[in-house]
């Protein structure tokens, strides 16, 4: 079972490499999410602890319902085009996306050596969300999937706490889903200023500042 | 007791901000930060005359390091917002500014503050995580804080990519966790307990660990080559905010940074950190030097200054000896109080000017004659010259790597430290001497400001002439505490 | 005995391929909020088209009339490989997968051809697609199901490997597989059984100069060859467990888990044709490239061990 979320988010991360267009990375992330939910659902059953439940309730209230509903709204107010600009188009950036995870399982087999699947299947996954992450925000052009990949970064850690750790301790997981939230707001609200005083959200054309 | 105090008054602080009017705002926000640096002085003498810790319903814990670092934060609080107050003045008198922006302000630059004071006082990693978070969030808005083109673009790229280095530094900390609950039996992020128990540590483990800590919590300590939001931020923020930013925001990284380097130096040895650090702090100092040369924008050279400082700062933490550690800290809050001071100086000049432009910024010492005299002190303290600190500091930090035997590194450092020192004075004398432009007229600053600008230069010679013996005392417990023998 | 049974499942099997097709249908109407045809209609079509009188062009060649039988005969060949009930049940002596995907490339081979062997324009478009969607699709599916079966590292290798339980890479394996069988099946989003645009179809195109008994035939064959792709991707993502004994509650057993696993990809296939759209042709190329580098991926962890 795990193994079968643990692929869907894999494949939902490359899913989110190869869309073109803004509410559906928005919704690509959801699912990203909503799977992550049930991955920590079933490890809280396994564990039978708590504080594990309330974790999962906070990260389906938060990256689920809340960020995604708000960068939804956002888009609807900022009403710029659809398209995601691409810097790399999807099958070159599937290609890159291959080599990521081939370098975070052999991270991964450096790091933790033999372990069971359901270990290196996270790991690897974990990873490869990370750094899929960091791509979608370096290789794209808009303002919107800069917040999108930090918030599926941010996704990719939790889950490596959650496989390799058994989840980080308890308030700091809460701190840090406060910090996540308020972080989306953040720079959801700065996304709409640049729309105000730029008149547009391509962060490769904000150059004023150079030197 | 003392601890929570130090916390909560800011706290305390951002609520009365919100509600009280204008007058009665600003003597409660100086009250409040006197209040904190008096605390912070009185748990200073207290660890270094105690046992050494002071500790706070297991959430809060200071030792000397930790102190050291809320005195600097303090100190460097209550001197941004002694300089505020005047500076917004004007600001709010020539229209500018609106009243209902000014108390924005304060709110924005208390709960700034208070999210600072808090990340020395953490004992537990995962919440110094999230407080360093949480000062990127708080200073996002201050450095937008002008709707323009250019302030929108910089907290931008500020708030980007420190949270990309954040969420890094955030991997990093996930790792010492397995690190630490692979071998010890015990689960736990509490740097305390951690350090107990780290020379069990996998050395493989931490050192990839550190590796993701360094770059991430680097990025938002200016270390090149994360340094690009820097110049951006702290050119386009508020005066006062872009001394806090240049002056406590880049330590408190560095604060983090220290303390992992701290855990992997017991878990393998020092030769690990210290090679990164003193890469990092080589590869820092070079790139400041070379972009200071072409600079064109007054608070961005600044901004590249800071970056060279915390370059040699961290260049100093690599070379290790306890005499190096020891000048690297007293550097970090010699740097504080000297880019405060240069930064004040040229907020005036900029709003004097009506730019930043500096080709166009000339004859200051005409214009605003105490500025310039204050920018001159600055300039000449930024670029090591006695009496002011930073001229000790970096003397202790040169014969400790000598002694330590890195000649090569030394080298190189005084070649860049040369850069830099050409590159400032050209510039600044540049702009503080010569005539002044022929629409702009003479000037005087307020009375508290040039109040500020003294205290800030007095602090400076006393730094670099005779340090207190207290200072000393804490100033050594806390280098201890970093090379190692403390603990 | 065991060749009786083999030829019994494939019956029934091949009879019960068209009920697969109408709860899909069933499926897609439900969410639509329609009623819809009736679960038997695909019986009630080929019924239909049995009784019909079967128009052949002058035009075209022993091809277009041997096609039929040679479609729907591979296809129930390839029924023989595949592990429907379960493994006691295939013919391991026979040949493995790549004898399976060859069966399948040879109908494919001979419908394209019939497409163009009748010189209208809409067949031949159907043939170059379908050929253009074949060079993506086959290779990632051997390759998929090569992973799975290399990683039990059996001395038989093949299907018998399926039953080993799941594997990350097995996983990610079925990614790419179910991609496949979407490309396999004619299913949205890389082609729409329900239309007869020219603009829009692949296979319906090379099947549009059949009637009668000929157009029964290959839509048997469709259906059987759909089937065939589910039972393989149920197999490989739930098997039952081998060793089980020709006993007959066993079979039982087997039988209905099997009819569980079908429902459970009718769904999930059904699902999927009603929330995407149909995908242009250029794009069908990154869909199925996806897949490749699932499969490519399930690779490279399984050579890692996992």
């Amino acid at each position: 079972m795990t193994l079968f979320l643990l692929t869907g988010i894999m494949i939902l991360t490359y899913a989110m490499l190869v869309c073109q267009r803004v509410p559906a990375l928005i919704q690509n992330f959801r699912l990203q999410s909503l799977f992550l939910f049930l991955v920590t659902l079933d490890f809280a059953f396994r564990q039978k602890e708590a504080g594990i439940f309330v974790v999962a309730g906070l990260l389906l209230l938060v990256k689920v319902v809340l960020i995604p509903s708000f960068l939804n709204h956002l888009v609807k107010k900022i009403r710029v085009d659809e398209r995601l600009g691409l810097f790399l188009n999807p099958l070159l950036s599937l290609i890159a996306a291959l080599f990521l995870t081939w370098g975070a399982s052999v991270f991964c087999s450096w790091f933790l050596g033999t372990s069971p699947t359901a270990v290196f299947a996270a790991f690897v996954v974990s990873i490869t969300v990370v750094l899929v992450g960091f791509f979608i925000m370096v290789f794209r052009m808009k303002a919107l999937t800069q917040i999108v990949g930090l918030l599926v970064m941010e996704n990719g850690i939790f889950l490596l706490a959650s496989a390799i750790t058994g989840g980080m301790p308890f308030f700091v997981e809460i701190a840090i889903a406060f910090d996540v939230f308020v972080c989306a707001i953040i720079t959801g609200i700065f996304m709409y200023r640049i729309n105000k005083v730029f008149t547009h959200i391509e962060v490769h054309r904000l150059t004023d500042l150079k030197g | 007791m003392l601890l929570f105090w130090v916390v909560i008054i800011p706290v305390l602080a951002v609520a009365l901000s919100a509600v009280l009017p204008a007058r009665s705002r600003g003597a409660a926000n100086l009250a409040a930060h006197g209040a904190v640096f008096v605390l912070a002085a009185v748990l200073a003498c207290r660890i270094t005359s105690g046992t050494g810790v002071v500790v706070f319903g297991g959430v809060l814990r200071a030792d000397a390091l930790s102190a050291f670092f809320v005195l600097l934060i303090s100190l460097v609080n209550l001197a941004a917002l002694a300089y505020s107050r005047p500076y917004l003045r004007e600001d709010i008198r020539a229209g500018a500014l609106s009243p209902g922006q000014a108390r924005g302000y304060d709110v924005l630059f208390n709960v700034f503050a208070a999210t600072m004071l808090v990340v020395p006082l953490l004992d537990n990693l995962g919440h110094m995580w999230v407080a360093v978070e949480l000062t990127t969030l708080a200073s996002a808005f201050l450095v937008g804080f002008y709707n323009t083109k250019a302030s929108v673009e910089a907290a931008w790229k500020y708030v980007i990519i420190c949270s990309v280095g954040i969420t890094l530094a955030l991997l990093g900390t996930v790792l010492v966790y397995y690190a630490v609950a692979a071998q010890t039996a015990v689960k736990t992020l509490d740097w305390s307990v951690i350090m107990s128990r780290a020379s069990g540590l996998n050395p493989r483990l931490m050192g990839v660990a550190f590796l993701f800590i360094l770059v991430g919590y680097g990025t938002k300590a200016g270390l090149a080559p994360m340094h690009t939001w820097l110049p951006d931020a702290h050119s386009q923020a508020l005066t006062p905010v872009s001394a806090l930013l240049s002056g406590v925001l880049l330590k408190t990284s560095l604060y983090a940074i220290i303390r992992f380097a701290m855990i992997t130096n017991k878990a393998m040895g020092a030769d690990f950190t210290s090679r990164l650090f003193i890469f990092f702090g080589l590869f820092s100092v070079a790139v400041a030097g070379i972009f200071l040369l072409a600079q064109k924008d007054f608070k961005r050279l600044l901004a590249y200054s800071s970056i060279e400082h915390v370059g040699i700062i961290v260049f100093a933490l690599g070379v290790g000896t306890p005499l190096a550690v020891f000048g690297s800290m007293f550097h970090a809050l010699n740097h504080a109080v000297t880019k405060s001071l240069v930064f004040f100086a040229a907020g005036n000049a900029v709003k004097k000017y009506k730019t930043h432009h500096l080709h166009m910024i000339h004859g200051l010492v005409q214009a605003l004659p105490f500025t310039a005299a204050a920018a001159l002190v600055g300039l000449l303290s930024l670029v090591g010259m006695p009496p002011f600190g930073i001229f000790m500091s970096k003397l202790m930090i040169l014969s400790a790597c000598f002694q330590k035997g890195l000649y090569a590194p030394a080298a190189l450092l005084l070649f860049f430290l040369a850069v830099v020192f050409g590159a400032l004075m050209f510039h600044l004398s540049a702009s503080i001497f010569g005539n002044k432009p022929k629409g702009i007229e003479f000037g005087k600053e307020a009375l508290s400001m040039k109040l500020v600008f003294v205290s800030l230069i007095l602090l400076l010679v006393f730094l670099g002439v005779m340090m207190p013996t207290p200072l000393q005392a804490l100033l050594v417990s806390a280098s201890r505490l970093i090379a190692g023998e403390g603990l | 005995m065991k060749a009786s049974l083999l030829l019994l499942q494939a019956g029934i099997a091949v009879l019960g391929a068209p009920l697969v097709s109408g709860f899909i249908r069933k499926v897609k109407n439900a969410l639509r909020m329609r009623q819809g045809a009736s679960l038997g209609q695909p019986y009630y079509n080929i019924a239909k088209y049995m009784a019909k009188e079967e128009v052949v062009s002058e035009a075209t060649s022993w091809i277009f009339r041997w096609t039929p039988s040679i479609v729907l005969g591979s296809t129930v060949a390839a029924l023989m490989f595949v592990p429907v009930f379960s493994f006691s049940l295939s013919a391991p002596g026979m040949g493995d997968v790549l004898t399976l995907f060859f069966l399948f490339s040879l109908g494919r081979f001979f419908l394209a051809l019939a497409g163009l062997d009748t010189g209208s324009a809409f067949g031949g478009m159907g043939s170059s697609r379908e050929m253009f969607i074949a060079s993506f699709v086959e290779p990632v599916a051997i390759l998929s199901v090569a992973v799975v079966a290399g990683h039990s590292a059996s001395p038989q290798g093949g299907l018998m490997a399926c039953s080993m339980g799941m594997s990350f890479s097995g996983m990610v394996a079925a990614a790419a597989l179910f991609m496949v069988v979407l490309a396999e099946t004619s299913r949205i989003p890389v082609d729409n059984q329900e239309t007869h645009l020219e603009l829009t179809m692949i296979h319906e195109a090379m099947l549009l100069e059949y009637s009668g008994p000929s157009l029964a035939m290959l839509e048997t064959a469709a259906h059987t060859k759909q089937l065939i792709w589910f039972s393989l991707l149920g197999a490989i993502l739930w098997p039952w467990p081998v060793g089980s004994s020709a006993a007959l509650s066993d079979i039982a057993a087997a039988a209905a888990f099997f009819v569980l696993k079908i429902v459970l990809c009718a769904v999930i296939v059904g699902l999927t044709e009603v929330s995407l759209a149909k995908m242009r042709l250029f794009r069908v190329a990154d869909f199925l490239g996806l897949a490749f580098l699932f499969s490519v991926l399930a690779l490279v962890i399984s050579g890692l061990g996992y």
